[in-house]
């Protein structure tokens, strides 16, 4: 069957002027909706262009035509939310780098079981003494902090043979004294030692603000230490006169580098594990304590909030 | 539920994101650090320095846009005010993108997860859920949303 143009279509129904009409039944039957009110004798242009007509006068089915989906206010109003969050994002994420106070949390804590007296860590009855002058900028200080520290404590201190006390050297820098004066004022709330393990942690260049107030402000509160009476301790620089004292003590000492390390009085050759513990279980035998190493603190064991 | 009274729960959740953002903005403009619990992030999440935008604390931000969306959301469920739905709607989406860049900077640059911050994009995402639906329900009623509940 051939397809047929829509207008067309009706044709096949219609009354041609040629063709005998319908009958009345047949007629009745079949409403004839979609015909134009042609009268039967018109001629089929005629009758044509009455249908051209009617169509082109036939109202739309709406009555207002719909705006295209991306026009609605759903549509626009998302656009617009879009645009301006991640406008606001871009401008954001290319902000000059601030002073960042992103804090790196010390790798082990101290020991609860450590007994402590001020910048001491360890039993006074302890056979062995051992000083340690640093300076918290220094690099190597750091590494010590970090990798031999802990291992003494938990070899030594807890077995009540090793008592280690902490002595200012600071020599590199301004910072230097704002890092330790910040340490000593954390001691005057007895946490020192989890205090300059943070300064440890987030040690990086000399001088360079990786001590400014704000960041060491940010380690007290990370430290669990009163905000207010740390501040009221830093700002007040009641400790720096006792910085600048402890250093020229470490001077007279011979003390030119840090970190600097003496057991029982004796100048350690080296920070290093192996040369510090072969020097303490020394001092230990000399005084007839023993030295054996003692298995370390459980972890998670601390003083830290 | 309708999408009316939807407008309701969406204050709720404005509300609650309010109450959020408000501790969040008093702890830190105390110079303090947010209740953590067991869960120590969100004192590195209030440290960090995107912590605050030009200055002014991030949760300050919070607050505000809360704000907005409750008053927005109870004006949508009290008046049926079309204009206040589809402002919820528009402000939830922009909301979701920015808490979602906060989100990123938690788990990717500061490397920790603050519960507050999550309890806060909680709050803003199921608001905009809440919005969405309510805008495709009242929509392809045909209603407004002024002349009374859209039946769901």
């Amino acid at each position: 069957m051939a397809c047929v143009r829509p207008e067309r279509r009706g044709r096949h129904v219609r009354s041609a002027p040629d063709e005998p009409t319908r009958s009345p039944a047949l007629s009745a039957q079949r409403p004839n909706r979609n015909r134009p009110a042609t009268p039967p004798s018109s001629s089929r242009r005629e009758r044509r262009e009455a249908l051209r007509r009617e169509q082109g006068g036939r109202p739309a089915r709406s009555s207002t035509a719909k705006p295209p989906a991306w026009k609605s206010p759903i549509a626009l109003i998302s656009a617009l939310a879009v645009v301006v969050a991640i406008g606001l994002i871009v401008v954001l994420g290319m902000k000059p780098g601030a002073a960042s106070v992103d804090l790196v949390a010390p790798l082990s804590d101290v020991p609860v079981g450590a007994v402590r007296d001020g910048r001491s860590l360890g039993a006074a009855t302890a056979p062995v003494q051992l000083d340690s002058w640093e300076d918290i900028q220094c690099p190597s200080c750091g590494v010590y902090s970090r990798s031999v520290e802990p291992r003494l404590i938990s070899d030594f201190v807890l077995a009540g043979t090793l008592k280690l006390t902490y002595h200012d050297f600071s020599f590199l820098g301004p910072e230097s004294f704002d890092a330790a004066s910040a340490a000593r004022c954390a001691g005057e709330q007895g946490k020192f030692w989890e205090y300059k393990d943070w300064l440890y942690a987030n040690q990086k260049g000399e001088n360079e603000g990786r001590f400014s107030r704000d960041r060491l402000e940010a380690i007290a509160l990370k430290a669990g230490l009163d905000k207010a009476a740390w501040g009221a301790c830093y700002d007040g620089g009641s400790t720096r006169q006792a910085i600048t004292d402890e250093t020229a003590r470490g001077h007279a000492l011979g003390v030119d580098s840090t970190p600097t390390i003496f057991v029982n009085g004796q100048l350690a050759p080296s920070p290093s594990y192996e040369v510090l513990a072969a020097l303490i279980r020394a001092a230990a035998d000399a005084a007839g304590a023993s030295a054996s190493p003692v298995a370390s603190a459980a972890p998670g064991t601390s003083t830290t909030p | 539920m309708t999408a009316r009274r939807g407008g309701l729960l969406a204050a709720v959740l404005g509300g609650a994101g309010l109450a959020i953002s408000a501790y969040l903005t008093s702890v830190k403009l105390a110079g303090e650090l947010p209740v953590c619990g067991p869960l120590k992030g969100c004192e590195d999440v209030a440290l960090s320095s995107y912590s605050e935008i030009l200055g002014i604390p991030v949760a300050v931000f919070g607050a505000g846009f809360s704000a907005l969306v409750l008053v927005l959301a109870l004006a949508w469920w009290r008046a049926g005010d079309r204009r206040a739905l589809l402002a919820t709607y528009g402000l939830g989406l922009f909301g979701i993108l920015f808490v979602a860049y906060l989100t990123y900077l938690e788990l990717f640059v500061i490397h920790a997860v603050c519960v507050w911050c999550v309890g806060y994009a909680v709050t803003v995402v199921a608001g905009w859920i809440v919005a969405a639906w309510a805008v495709r329900a009242s929509g392809t009623s045909g209603a407004s949303g002024a002349s009374g509940d859209t039946a769901r």
